[in-house]
């Protein structure tokens, strides 16, 4: 029954999780939240990390009623993501390897998303739509490997929302995207924007730009409210993510759809991704913001069927990367 | 020196990001390719004090024969014709911090050991444990780089002694 600690910090969030056979028994997190308008540059978004990391750590041991004993593996985020913050989680977690004399995993940080997603929700084999603030992937597993369908060929959908919730000055706390979803609520006006699907890719560079256009001029004429942008963004990447998804379940015959990754929070999206599956005859399968969102038991538990599989990373081969590919890990821990 | 506030797809980097293009740095090397931080040079420099002794800044010559300036000396970079950007003469510091043990020496330098690359402008970072010392070298051609990396890895070093305060306390005893 092995106890896995997992760190997570490749973004704004850091999470300290603890798993042990399918159970989360501790995931606490904290988030870097930014003024209105701005968004997070990785010294400070680091300098966040180290104020709070220990803390983190103590109340993930807490909380799960373990001591350093108890764990039998440490686990961090590999990458992708920020170099900074990444950096100084993987220091502490180093450290705190080397005294309790345990081993230590370096996890890919979209297989923990995966990975907790099949944990939480009992998803069998689906197809992944993995969205979040720095990735959007359309994923499925194939022959040991979690084989990449089709991305975004620019920024994330996530980064998208981010982004143009600074140009409307719109709070990033929670969460810009969780306030840009409250806003469409409130949308009447759906305006039409740029549709970017290429084949089994997307693009959200090109709406972007336009959509920071389209809010100076419309905004001020009054042709539209930023509720209806923030609506009318939404409709349309999120019809963009529930095509190439569609095309990838078409693609590999598949009855299952998991949406992971923080943007995957977002009720709307899972509301239209649902539609979808139903016209299919499939199921969806989604978590709430516990685990959608970044956090530590998703590296834990990633870290968890590895540590089971055997995986082992030396201490001289325990940096991390900010680019590190979903395809470049071996799942030898499935059939 | 910190970097303005870009769009997150690019080095300085805004969300999780795929790793963007230009990111110079592949895996943990010095925070220079992101944006500097903004120095915690008081904060690592206290945490190095609650060990016995406090972290020295050194300076010293470097294999090429060349004077070695420390971060930010600017006047005597441009006295020596040494300007950022211009292929020449490295720039390097060094700095030793005592530990209590050789061994906790040796925890800190695999802690904060990344594999070292070689990249135009790149920062090299030689960890080399001496007794209950540890030395830690940087070298750049690029000053301002440097600058940016000892910055970052005296906030590593701060971290790590914390981290080992919080949760081995035994492991700083004081010597008698």
């Amino acid at each position: 029954m092995p106890a896995v600690l997992g760190f997570e910090g490749s973004a704004n969030k850091i999470g300290v999780g603890v798993v042990r056979d399918g159970k989360v028994l501790a995931n606490p997190r904290r988030t870097y939240v930014t003024p209105p308008g701005t968004g997070f540059l990785p010294g400070d978004t680091a300098r966040h990390h180290r104020a709070v990391i220990l803390d983190l750590l103590q109340e993930a041991l807490t909380e799960a009623g373990l001591t350093s004993q108890d764990i039998d593996c440490i686990a961090y985020t590999k990458g992708p993501g920020m170099g900074a913050p990444l950096v100084s989680v993987a220091v502490v977690a180093r450290t705190v390897a080397q005294l309790w004399n345990k081993p230590l995993l370096g996890v890919n940080h979209c297989i923990g998303h995966i990975e907790m997603g099949r944990l939480i929700t009992g998803a069998t084999n689906p197809t992944v739509l993995y969205v979040s603030g720095g990735n959007t992937q359309v994923i499925a597993y194939s022959e040991h490997r979690y084989r990449i369908f089709g991305e975004t060929i620019d920024i994330a959908v996530g980064n998208c929302l981010d982004r143009f919730a600074r140009v409307l000055k719109i709070s990033n706390d929670p969460s810009p995207g969780y306030n840009i979803e409250q806003m469409a609520k409130r949308g009447k006006k759906l305006v039409e924007l740029p549709y970017t699907v290429k084949g089994m890719d997307v693009s959200f560079s090109g709406i972007l730009s336009f959509i920071e256009d389209v809010a100076q001029r419309m905004l001020v004429t009054g042709e539209c409210t930023p509720e209806d942008l923030c609506f009318s963004l939404q409709e349309t990447v999120f019809a963009m993510l529930v095509e190439i998804t569609e095309r990838a379940m078409a693609h590999c015959g598949s009855q299952e759809a998991l949406i992971v990754g923080g943007v995957g929070c977002n009720m709307r999206l899972q509301e239209m991704m649902e539609t979808m599956c139903q016209e299919r005859g499939a199921r969806l399968f989604a978590t709430d913001e516990r685990f959608c969102i970044d956090n530590g038991a998703m590296i834990a538990q990633a870290g968890w069927e590895m540590f089971r599989a055997g995986h082992r990373t030396p201490l001289s081969d325990s940096g991390v990367t900010q680019r590190y590919r979903t395809d470049e890990v071996e799942v030898t821990w499935r059939d | 020196m910190q970097a303005p506030d870009q769009g997150p797809d690019d080095a300085a980097g805004g969300d999780e990001g795929h790793g963007t293009p230009g990111d110079a740095g592949g895996p943990d090397g010095p925070a220079g390719h992101e944006g500097p931080g903004r120095g915690d040079e008081g904060e690592a420099g206290a945490a190095a004090c609650e060990a016995p002794q406090a972290a020295q800044a050194l300076q010293a010559p470097i294999p090429g024969g060349n004077t070695v300036q420390g971060p930010g000396d600017q006047a005597a970079s441009e006295r020596s014709g040494e300007r950022s950007g211009e292929a020449g003469p490295a720039a390097g510091g060094s700095f030793a911090v005592p530990f209590p043990s050789s061994v906790a020496a040796e925890v800190a330098r695999r802690s904060l050991a990344s594999r070292v690359q070689f990249q135009d402008g790149a920062v090299r970072k030689e960890l080399i444990v001496s007794g209950n010392m540890l030395k830690i070298r940087l070298t750049a051609e690029d000053p301002a780089q440097l600058q940016i990396s000892v910055n970052s890895c005296l906030e590593q070093l701060s971290l790590l002694v914390r981290t080992v305060q919080s949760f081995v306390p035994p492991f700083f005893a004081k010597p008698k």
